[in-house]
């Protein structure tokens, strides 16, 4: 009891800052909360986030707004069929004063990434960055370069104009923690943005956090308790997804091509430690599963041809599995 | 004088007679002759047909005739049938001749064997050969090719068809028989009608009542006690209320009942036991003994207030829709 209680304390003192930097971030961004939300959580469970949504939902700025808020390190890379592995790594440059080879570093040495409309660029340099996102390192020449903690790289997705684009396969957006789905404002927010932006009054952004709190915060989330009432919520779920007919959900066998992997897992239990840190709580409730469940399994989860024909989305397969599998 | 006058005369009445003896036995001689002759019905026919050949073979009487054969092998033609008829002065024999391919065939001469009243020795006759044509049947080349046609189905024999027949039959029996039993033990039992589901809420109480005499949390089983006491709450309004309760987290179940038209009082007071419940079991709260029977008071306070709403409204209570995840699009 005094264990969980300490815990609980300590949780509630580390997690203060998320209330702040959410509202730093809120001055700019109007609405999309699901969507900072996310991003604080790519951020806290040292994940990389796939954010998919039509042009013009402030993804952009939002991660930019995020970055000035922990004072953090923002680049920005647009994909393009043209785009080389060195435009974003770096190269090495022949320097004719010295005779000698240096490097130059390319975009992706910061701590925060935008790779907008990844699909755009060629498998080998989609290969680069998911490459950099796992290993978190970057090797020019012979020399070795570690990436800078926190990193994070939102990658993009326009699920529009798909033509002349290289979708990423489906072991490649495995690596990303969520992929989030970011809709139209509502028609009150919409107007406040409209306001806002004609008046000129945007407010800047005061970084409110060090990137040393975000380290730490890591640390701390995974010290959040998890019952293992809800370890066998998360496996029910993720099993579910593989054998659906063991959870009475037989009709989606011939829907779902493959399941979540042991990864999907990871990331859930990860991400809802990380949600319950956000709710500044010591210990993850059933709620929190819940919340991140979509973001996690989305992507994660392969439709068959047959689901496809039935135009059944992986959204509602996870719908179908969490009003199935009982609640602890 | 005479004498040689009449010399001429006397040669040539010699010869005369002579020549008129010569052409009296060679006139017996001609009337004496065994001949054999070999008539075909046809010379042309068509493949796999039959062709008569009747070799006659006639002499003087008392001619004895041996067996008429042909002389020589019949290439390609074959022999399916010999009649033999016997006349006087001779004898004919009736040949059956077939082939199986098309050509040109020489049915060859047929020989008999005899003897002649007159002569010790035997002698042999034989008639001339025959060509016969054998055609193939014409193909219709305008009607364009088709394919060979399959070979002709055996038709089934009785024997093949039998098993088939008892196995149907047996199959037929087999489920008559199961019928006649299922009807003979239905009409031999007393109809007994389902006891009509017992009232969520009776249930409910019931389950508390015994969970009270367990005595969980008495013994230290905090964990099992609150998870029951959350558990019988859950199916109570998933039976009572038509709500996918067990489904739901404890925020989901509060708002469906804001929804269910739950006064806010009876909301308050499930929240309370839901939240505690919720801190046992995932956070290791542990409770005062007070406050582990506020909980099994409150879930039964919480019936009693709710039965009414469910026995007023039940068929009211709109079947909850899914419901919807914090925080999802």
């Amino acid at each position: 009891m005094t264990d969980i209680t300490a815990l609980n304390e300590r949780i509630q003192r580390e997690s203060a800052f998320t209330d702040l930097l959410l509202l730093e971030v809120g001055k700019t961004i109007v609405g999309q909360k699901t969507m900072v939300e996310r991003l604080l959580l790519g951020l806290l469970c040292n994940g990389h986030i796939l954010l998919e949504g039509v042009p013009g939902l402030a993804k952009t700025l939002a991660i930019k707004t995020l970055a000035s808020a922990i004072r953090a390190k923002f680049q920005r890379i647009q994909f393009t069929p043209d785009l080389l592995p060195a435009d974003l790594v770096g190269t090495m440059i022949y320097n004719q004063k010295n005779s000698e080879f240096t490097v130059r570093k390319g975009p992706i040495f910061a701590n925060l990434i935008l790779a907008d409309e990844i699909n755009r660029a060629p498998a080998k340099v989609q290969s680069a960055l998911l490459e950099a996102m796992q290993e978190r390192q970057i090797t020019i020449g012979e020399e070795t370069f570690g990436l800078e903690e926190p990193f994070l790289v939102l990658a993009t997705q326009n699920p529009i104009e798909q033509e002349g684009t290289y979708p990423l396969p489906e072991a490649q957006v495995d690596r990303f923690m969520l992929k989030v789905k970011i809709g139209y404002p509502t028609r009150e927010e919409e107007g406040l943005i409209m306001r806002q932006n004609i008046g000129g009054d945007v407010p800047a952004v005061k970084a409110v956090v060090d990137p040393s709190s975000i380290l730490n915060a890591r640390t701390v989330i995974r010290d959040v308790y998890m019952d293992e009432k809800i370890e066998r919520y998360i496996l029910d779920i993720v099993f579910a997804t593989r054998e659906p007919a063991n959870f009475k959900l037989g009709k989606l066998a011939p829907l779902i091509s493959y399941g979540g992997s042991p990864r999907a897992t990871i990331s859930l239990a990860l991400a809802s430690k990380a949600f319950a840190f956000i709710r500044r709580r010591g210990y993850v409730v059933p709620e929190d599963v819940r919340a991140v469940c979509h973001d996690v399994l989305r992507h994660r989860i392969a439709v068959t041809y047959e689901a496809e024909a039935e135009n059944v989305t992986s959204e509602q397969i996870i719908d179908d599995i969490l009003n199935t599998v009982e609640v602890p | 004088m005479v004498g040689a006058a009449r010399r001429p005369m006397l040669l040539a009445l010699s010869v005369a007679l002579l020549l008129s003896f010569c052409d009296h036995v060679a006139v017996r001689l001609h009337a004496q002759e065994v001949r054999a002759t070999a008539v075909a019905d046809t010379n042309v026919m068509l493949i796999g047909e039959q062709l008569h050949v009747t070799v006659s073979v006639t002499g003087p009487a008392g001619i004895v005739l041996g067996s008429v054969g042909p002389a020589d092998s019949l290439e390609g033609l074959e022999i399916v049938r010999v009649d033999s008829a016997a006349d006087r002065g001779g004898r004919s024999t009736t040949f059956t001749i077939t082939a199986f391919d098309s050509g040109t065939y020489v049915v060859p001469p047929f020989s008999a064997y005899y003897r002649s009243p007159s002569d010790t020795g035997v002698r042999n006759v034989s008639t001339l050969p025959i060509a016969v044509f054998v055609r193939g049947v014409d193909v219709d080349t305008s009607g364009g090719i088709r394919a060979i046609k399959p070979p002709l189905d055996v038709p089934l024999t009785f024997m093949e068809v039998l098993p088939w027949a008892l196995a149907v039959l047996a199959s037929a029996a087999l489920i008559w028989l199961v019928y006649y039993t299922m009807k003979k033990r239905k009409l031999g039992e007393r109809f007994i009608p389902a006891p009509p589901p017992r009232p969520a809420d009776e249930l409910a109480l019931e389950a508390l009542t015994a969970l009270a005499s367990e005595k969980l949390w008495q013994r230290g089983k905090l964990k099992e006690y609150h998870t029951a006491v959350s558990e019988i709450l859950r199916t109570y309004i998933e039976n009572g209320f038509r709500m996918p309760a067990m489904e739901s987290t404890s925020n989901e179940i509060l708002r469906a009942s804001r929804s269910a038209g739950f006064g806010e009082s009876t909301v308050t007071l499930l929240a309370g036991i839901l939240y505690r419940s919720d801190l046992v079991k995932f956070a290791k709260f542990v409770p005062e003994p007070s406050e582990n029977e506020k909980s099994l008071e409150g879930a039964v306070s919480f019936v009693e207030q709710t039965r009414a709403v469910r026995k007023a409204g039940a068929e009211r209570v709109p079947a909850a829709a899914p419901l919807q995840a914090e925080g999802t699009v």
